[in-house]
C-alpha cells in the first residue's frame, strides 16, 4: 500500500478542528474499532440475532431496559417516532407513512426546532409545537397532549435553551401515558450522558455513534423501554417479514453493528479525565501561539457544556482591523492541508476544538492561524 | 489489541447456500475491499468531494451521466422519488415530505408493486398503478396514466417479476410526456453488463444493492442517472440537513468500499467466478444422486438464478422429508446453513429446494451435501 487511497481518489485529507461533523466524515475510529469490524466481515451471521446481542450490550452501558443499532441519530429520531405510533403492532407498522387511525402528533417545543428535526415526522407524523423560541410554558405542555399525541419530542444539543426540563417534561407526559423521545445526537461526551436521560425518564434516547463515541459514522444508538425498542425492532430488522419495514432504508451492515459495540466498550474503558487533559495541552499550545495578537482576544474555555472539549477560542475586540473571521476560515480551507476550525455560538468569535484534531495537528493549526490572522 | 470475534457474542456464522440475503449479511466484502476501507478511515476529508469523486467512477462504470453512493437500494429508491419530485429548488427540498405544489405522484404497473415502494411513499409520494392484471399492463393504460402531477414512472427488476411492457417501451412513453422513468434493479448484479443495460434502454435513474453481488459495504446502494436528477438527489442526502435522506447516512469508508468493490467486480474474470460456481453446484449435484424419487439438478439460467445452482424436486413417489421442512432442519443444525425453499403454491412437486453456490467458501460445498443428504435421506 504506496499511495493512499485519497491521493488516488484525488480527494484532499482535511485537518479537522470543528468537531465531529457529518461533512467532514464525523469522527476517526480507534484503531481498536477497525480491527473489530475486519475480524466481522468474512462471516455470515443472522442480522436480528447480531443487532439483539448488540443491544444488550447497549442496554447494559445505558442503563435502559433495551437497545439497538441504528444507522444514525436521524434514523433512530425517525425509529422513536415510528415505534411509539405503532407499538408492536404489524398491521400498523407495514403501513407507515400513511399514518391514518394511527396517533400522528409529535409535540415539539419551538425552542426545541432544528435543522435536523425533520427525522421526526418521517414516519407520516407531524409537529405540535408549543412555547416560545425563548420559553415554554408548562400548561402549553399539558394542554397540548391529545389522545393524538404519539410522543413528546425532546432535543439536547449545544447552545440549546431547556426552559422545560427533561424530568418536567417527562412528568407531564408520563401523567398523560404519553412518552418522551430524546434526540442527544451529539451529546456524548460526556460519558455520563449516556444514562442520564433515561434515568431521568426518557422513553427512547439517541445517540450518534461516530461522533464522541467514535464508532462507524453511519451509525447511532437508539436505546429505551423494551417495548418500545421492539416496535422500532418490527420497523428496522423485520428480514423475514414480506413488508420491507418503514426503517429499511436506514440500513446497518453487520461490521457497523460490531465496530459500533466495540467503539461503545472502548469509550467505557477510557480514562475520560486523562483525554481531556490530553486535549486540554493541544488547545494551550493554539491559545500560547495566538496570544498577544492586538485587537484579538484568546482564551482557553473549558467546562462550557455547549463547547465540544475544552477549546481554543478568539474573540475579536472592536480595535480588531485585520480578516474577518469568515476571511480567516476561507484562507485555511484553501491552504494545504486545509483546515477547518469552527465559528459562532456566542457571537462571531473563532474556535478550535481539539477533540477531533489528531496528535501533532495543533501545531499546525497554531501556525496557520497566527499567520492567516496576522499577515491581513 | 483485543480481537472480534462471534463466537464471544455466542453468535453462529452461517453457511450461505442461498443468494446474497439481507438477513445474514448480504455479501461478503473481498480482502481489497475491507483494506480500502482501512485505509479510508484514519483521515477527516470532505464527503462532498468524496461523493462527487465516487459518482464520477460509477458514472464511469455504468455508462450514466453521473452517480451517488447511498444507503443501499431502499436508500436509493427513496432518493428517486424525492430528486424527481423537487429538481434540485432547495425551497423543495426543505419541504419534504410534505409534497404540496410539487408533481408527486409516482406511476408503477400493477404487476410491479413491490413492498420497497414504501421508499417512494417516505419521500411523500403517492403511489399511482398503471393497470389492474398481474401480468403487466397496455400501452394506453400508461399513457392515460400520466399527468401533469406526474413526478416520475417506476420500472421494478427482480426475481419473478413482470410486466408486458419493456423498460425501453416505457420509456418511450414517459419520455415522450417528459415524465422521467425510475428503476429498482437491487439483486439484478450479476451479470455485470446489467450496470449498464437500463441506462442504455432509457432508464433515467436505476438503483442497485452495493452489498449483494457488487459485495460492497451491505449498507450501501448505487444510485446512477441523469446528472440533473443525481445532483437532486444528493440535496436530499446526507451530508445535507433538513432532508429526508439525512437518516439514511453512508459514511466515508462505505463510499470508498463501495467504489472498490464496483472496481473489483467489473474487473473480475466473470466467466471464471461462474465456471467454479458451476462446480460447486455439479459437486452438489453428483453428491445427492442416487436417491430414490428425487429429481436432483443443476440450473444456471441467468435470467431466474442467482448463479448456477443445485435444484432438488421430490417426485410423486417422494415418502421421506418435506422438502419445505428441510431449511429450518439445516438453519438448525451445526453449522447453520441457509438453503432457498420456493414453493408452487401448487402443486408439491414442483416445490424446489435450491442450493445457490455464488457465497459457498472453498470446501463449503462439501459440508452443504453431506448435511443435506443427511436430511434427505434419514429424516
Amino acid at each position: 500500500m504506496s499511495e493512499n487511497i485519497y491521493d488516488r481518489l484525488g480527494v484532499r485529507r482535511v485537518i479537522n478542528g470543528t468537531s465531529w461533523v457529518t461533512v467532514l466524515g464525523g469522527s476517526i475510529m480507534p484503531p481498536e474499532v477497525r480491527q473489530a469490524m475486519m475480524d466481522a466481515v468474512p462471516y455470515y451471521v443472522e442480522m436480528p440475532e447480531l443487532n439483539r446481542k448488540a443491544g444488550e450490550v447497549i442496554a447494559r452501558i445505558t442503563g435502559a431496559e433495551a437497545g439497538m443499532v441504528v444507522s444514525g441519530a436521524a434514523a433512530g429520531q425517525a425509529l422513536m417516532v415510528a415505534a411509539c405510533m405503532t407499538g408492536n403492532d404489524e398491521a400498523k407498522a407495514s403501513r407507515l407513512p400513511d399514518a391514518t387511525g394511527l396517533k400522528d402528533e409529535v409535540i415539539i417545543q419551538r425552542c426545541h426546532r432544528n435543522r435536523y428535526d425533520g427525522a421526526f415526522v418521517l414516519p407520516g407524523a407531524r409537529f405540535v409545537e408549543i412555547g416560545t423560541a425563548q420559553s415554554t410554558p408548562s400548561w402549553e405542555l399539558e394542554g397540548a397532549i391529545t389522545a393524538r399525541t404519539a410522543a413528546v419530542a425532546y432535543v439536547i444539543a449545544p447552545f440549546f435553551r431547556y426552559p422545560l426540563s427533561l424530568s418536567q417534561v417527562v412528568e407531564i407526559a408520563h401523567a398523560r401515558d404519553v412518552p418522551v423521545v430524546v434526540d442527544a445526537a451529539a451529546e456524548v461526551p460526556p460519558a455520563e450522558n449516556l444514562k442520564k436521560f433515561i434515568r431521568e425518564g426518557a422513553d427512547m434516547v439517541t445517540f450518534s455513534g461516530g461522533k464522541g463515541i467514535r464508532g462507524p459514522q453511519s451509525t447511532g444508538i437508539l436505546c429505551g423501554r423494551r417495548e418500545l425498542i421492539e416496535a422500532a425492532w418490527l420497523h428496522s430488522l423485520n428480514y423475514y417479514s414480506p413488508h420491507a419495514g418503514f426503517g429499511r432504508p436506514m440500513k446497518v451492515c453487520k461490521e457497523e453493528v460490531v465496530g459500533l459495540v466495540a467503539a461503545l466498550e472502548l469509550f467505557e474503558r477510557t480514562d475520560h479525565a486523562a483525554q481531556w487533559e490530553a486535549w486540554r495541552k493541544q488547545s494551550e499550545v493554539i491559545v500560547r501561539a495566538l496570544q498577544g495578537v492586538p485587537g484579538l482576544r484568546v482564551c482557553l474555555e473549558d467546562g462550557d457544556p455547549n463547547r465540544q472539549g475544552p477549546q481554543a477560542v478568539v474573540y475579536f475586540e472592536p480595535s480588531w482591523s485585520g480578516p474577518s473571521g469568515e476571511e480567516v476560515r476561507a484562507a485555511l480551507q484553501k491552504g494545504d492541508p486545509p483546515i477547518y476550525i469552527g465559528h459562532g455560538g456566542y457571537r462571531d468569535e473563532l474556535w478550535v476544538t481539539p477533540v477531533t484534531l489528531q496528535p501533532g495537528e495543533e501545531q499546525v493549526v497554531a501556525r496557520r492561524l497566527k499567520e492567516v490572522l496576522t499577515q491581513g | 489489541m483485543k480481537r472480534f470475534s462471534y463466537a464471544d457474542w455466542d453468535i453462529r456464522p452461517v453457511i450461505n447456500a442461498s443468494a446474497y440475503m439481507t438477513p445474514i449479511g448480504g455479501s461478503i466484502m473481498p480482502p481489497e475491499v475491507v483494506q480500502a476501507m482501512a485505509d479510508a478511515s484514519p483521515y477527516f476529508v470532505d464527503m462532498h468531494a468524496l461523493n462527487r469523486k465516487a459518482g464520477e467512477i460509477i458514472a464511469q462504470h455504468t455508462g450514466a451521466e453521473a452517480g451517488l453512493v447511498t444507503s443501499g437500494a431502499m436508500g436509493g429508491m427513496l432518493l428517486q422519488a424525492a430528486a424527481c419530485m423537487t429538481g434540485k429548488e432547495l425551497s423543495k427540498v426543505r419541504r419534504l415530505p410534505d409534497t404540496t405544489g410539487m408533481k408527486n405522484e409516482i406511476l408503477y404497473f400493477h404487476s410491479q408493486r413491490v413492498t420497497y415502494f414504501r421508499a417512494f411513499q417516505m419521500a411523500g409520494a403517492k403511489l399511482v398503478p398503471v393497470g389492474e392484471d398481474a401480468r403487466g399492463a397496455d400501452t394506453w393504460e400508461l399513457e392515460n396514466g400520466i399527468n401533469d402531477r406526474t413526478a416520475a414512472v417506476a420500472y421494478v427488476f427482480g426475481p419473478g417479476i413482470r410486466c408486458s411492457l419493456s423498460l425501453a417501451q416505457v420509456a418511450g412513453v414517459a419520455h415522450g410526456k417528459g415524465v422521467p422513468v425510475i428503476v429498482d434493479a437491487a439483486a439484478m448484479v450479476p451479470p455485470a453488463e446489467n450496470l449498464r443495460k437500463y441506462i442504455a434502454q432509457g432508464a433515467d435513474m436505476v438503483t442497485f444493492s452495493g452489498g449483494k453481488g457488487l459485495r460492497g459495504p451491505q449498507s450501501t446502494g448505487i444510485l446512477c442517472g441523469r446528472k440533473d436528477l443525481i445532483e437532486a438527489a444528493a440535496l436530499n442526502s446526507s451530508p445535507h440537513y433538513r432532508c429526508v435522506g439525512r437518516p439514511m447516512k453512508v459514511c466515508k469508508e462505505e463510499v470508498v468500499g463501495l467504489i472498490t468493490a464496483l472496481e473489483l467486480f467489473v474487473r473480475q474474470d466473470h466467466e471464471a467466478v461462474w465456471k467454479a460456481w458451476r462446480e460447486k453446484a455439479r459437486y452438489i449435484v453428483d453428491a445427492l444422486h442416487g436417491i430414490p424419487a428425487l429429481k436432483v439438478w443443476l440450473d444456471e439460467d441467468p435470467t431466474t438464478r442467482e448463479g448456477p445452482v443445485a435444484v432438488v424436486n421430490a417426485e410423486p413417489s417422494w415418502q421421506g422429508i418435506h422438502l419445505r421442512d428441510v431449511p429450518e432442519k439445516l438453519m438448525t443444525g451445526d453449522p447453520p446453513i441457509l438453503v432457498g425453499f420456493h414453493s408452487s403454491g401448487f402443486s408439491e412437486h414442483l416445490d424446489e429446494l435450491v442450493v445457490c453456490t455464488a457465497n459457498l467458501k472453498d470446501g463449503e460445498e462439501e459440508t452443504v451435501a453431506a448435511r443435506l443428504r443427511k436430511v434427505l435421506v434419514e429424516d
